[in-house]
Parts: structure tokens; sequence; C-alpha cells
């Protein structure tokens, strides 16, 4: 019953097309009050620094879990598959994510791990990127994108209902 | 090989051929433009070295997505190669929510090389 009473999440697109500088750290800190967990992918075929393999590192204390998949928020693959990392997200780990990089379009191999996504408590995404593809969106229920407009003009304005 | 393979291995060497005419006009242009793969040889960047395989992947990709009627086996075969030549290559693989929720590859600076479902 409660499922049926639960609203809708509807897409919401990020109106800079490269979220980057302060809008990328303003959604990091915005995502903490939301979410609860942060993915990151490691693509099989494509090469990962050394850069890419300290953050994972860094990140590590803070893992939940790490599995092949070839699904996740915004992505799907056929006849491959990738690593997912999934993290907790924590002022600690939204610390070294904000430090690691300037823009959501960053989180791409060989420098980093790919596709940083937000996601809530119940692994619902919340903001998902599709760094190859230097696309982003939100995933909100009407009331929290409400709430992020109203409260927040700076973030607020940056963001649009998909039709 | 399958027969898709053989077919695709010969146009790579058509391509490679057509690549080597071009060097030899292209060592008739001024230094400037000759010293281009000097300087990109030493790029930090993580570019692949464009050798004649790589010039040669790239335009099957290019023609592939002018066809746009990609197997996934063809598609397959050139993600292998991708990997092989040290191109960045991804897929197949689609966005569902999203613009580009349609079946496709991407092979160096080639995107959305359109993928047939079956």
């Amino acid at each position: 019953m409660c499922c049926q009473n639960r609203e809708k999440n509807n897409i919401y697109n990020l109106i800079p097309f490269a979220p980057n500088g302060v809008i990328y750290k303003r959604i990091l800190e915005e995502g903490l009050k939301h979410c609860g967990i942060v993915l990151l992918v490691v693509r099989n075929g494509l090469n990962l620094d050394a850069s890419g393999y300290a953050i994972l590192e860094k990140l590590k204390p803070y893992q939940l879990t790490k599995g092949e998949a070839s699904e996740w928020p915004g992505t799907v693959l056929f006849d491959d598959s990738a690593v997912v990392y999934r993290f907790k997200y924590v002022q600690a780990v939204f610390e070294i994510i904000r430090d690691a990089a300037d823009s959501f379009y960053n989180w791409e191999q060989p420098n980093l791990p790919e596709d940083l996504c937000l996601l809530r408590s119940n692994e619902d995404p919340w903001f998902v990127t599709i760094a190859h593809e230097q696309d982003c969106y939100f995933e909100l229920t009407q009331t929290e994108a409400e709430i992020i407009k109203s409260s927040f003009a700076d973030l607020g304005k940056l963001i649009l209902q998909s039709t | 090989m399958s027969g898709y393979s053989q077919a695709w291995h010969s146009a790579a060497c058509c391509s490679v051929s057509r690549h080597k005419r071009n060097t030899y006009i292209w060592a008739e242009e001024p230094l400037r433009w000759r010293a281009v793969p000097f300087l990109r040889s030493l790029s930090p960047l993580h570019l692949p070295r464009w050798n004649q395989a790589t010039i040669a992947l790239i335009e099957l990709a290019k023609e592939a997505k002018r066809k746009g009627n990609l197997s996934r086996e063809e598609a397959k075969t050139l993600i292998q190669w991708a990997k092989e030549y040290g191109v960045t290559g991804r897929g197949p693989e689609m966005h569902v929510k999203r613009i580009f929720n349609k079946l496709h590859i991407h092979i160096g600076p080639v995107d959305h090389i359109n993928v047939l479902p079956k």
C-alpha cells in the first residue's frame, strides 16, 4: 500500500551542460542531505590509471559493495559487463570526491572511475551522470524538486523538468 | 574469421592503402603540417598513436555510422579491434532514459554508431 502512495520520480535536466566548479560542489553537497550511496563504475575494456586506483583505495573504507554488472543508473551494457562500486556517502566520501575532480564529466576512464551517481539509501537514483556522453540528470519527486527550487535559488534555477 | 570479418579486413586494407597514398601527398605539404604527427607523439594526453591500423579502424567506424546497420557481431569485432589498437571503444550500450536510448557503440572519436538489436 505504501508503495502506491509513493510519489513518482521525474527526470530533471541540468541547464548548464558542463556541471563543473561551484555547481559540481553544490550538487555533491546537496546530495549529502538526500543520498546514502555513491556509485562508481570501472569498465572492463578500458584502462584505469594510477590516479583512478588511488581514489578507489581512498574510498575503500566506505565500500558497501563491489560486483560485476551490466546495468547501472543511466547505462545498460550488452555483451559486456563492468565493475560497479557502491560506497557509503558520508562527509569524508564527499570530501574525497569533491577534491578529486572539478566536474562530473571528469569522472571518466582512464583518469578516474566513471559515471558517478548519487543514490538514495533505498538505491533509487537521485543524481545520475553518463560521463562519456557528457550527460547528467536528477531523478526527483515533484516535492523534492520544489524544495530544491525554492530553498536553493542557485541550484534550483539550474534544473528543468524533462518533457 | 567469419565472412563479415573477412570483408571488413579487406576494407581495412583498402583504407590503409588509401592512407598510404595520402602520406605521399602529405610529405609535400609545408613543414608545419608535417610536424603535427611528431607533436602528437609527444603529447602527454592518452591519445593513441595514429598508425595505419587505427586510421583504418576509424574509417570503418565512420562507414558503419553512415550505414547505421551494424550487427551485434560486427559491433563486437570493432570493439575488439579498438582494444587491440589502443583506441577507446565502448558498448554495445544504451542509455534508457536519455536521448541516446538506442543500442550503439563508440569507437575513438566516432560516437553513437547504431547497432541492430538482433
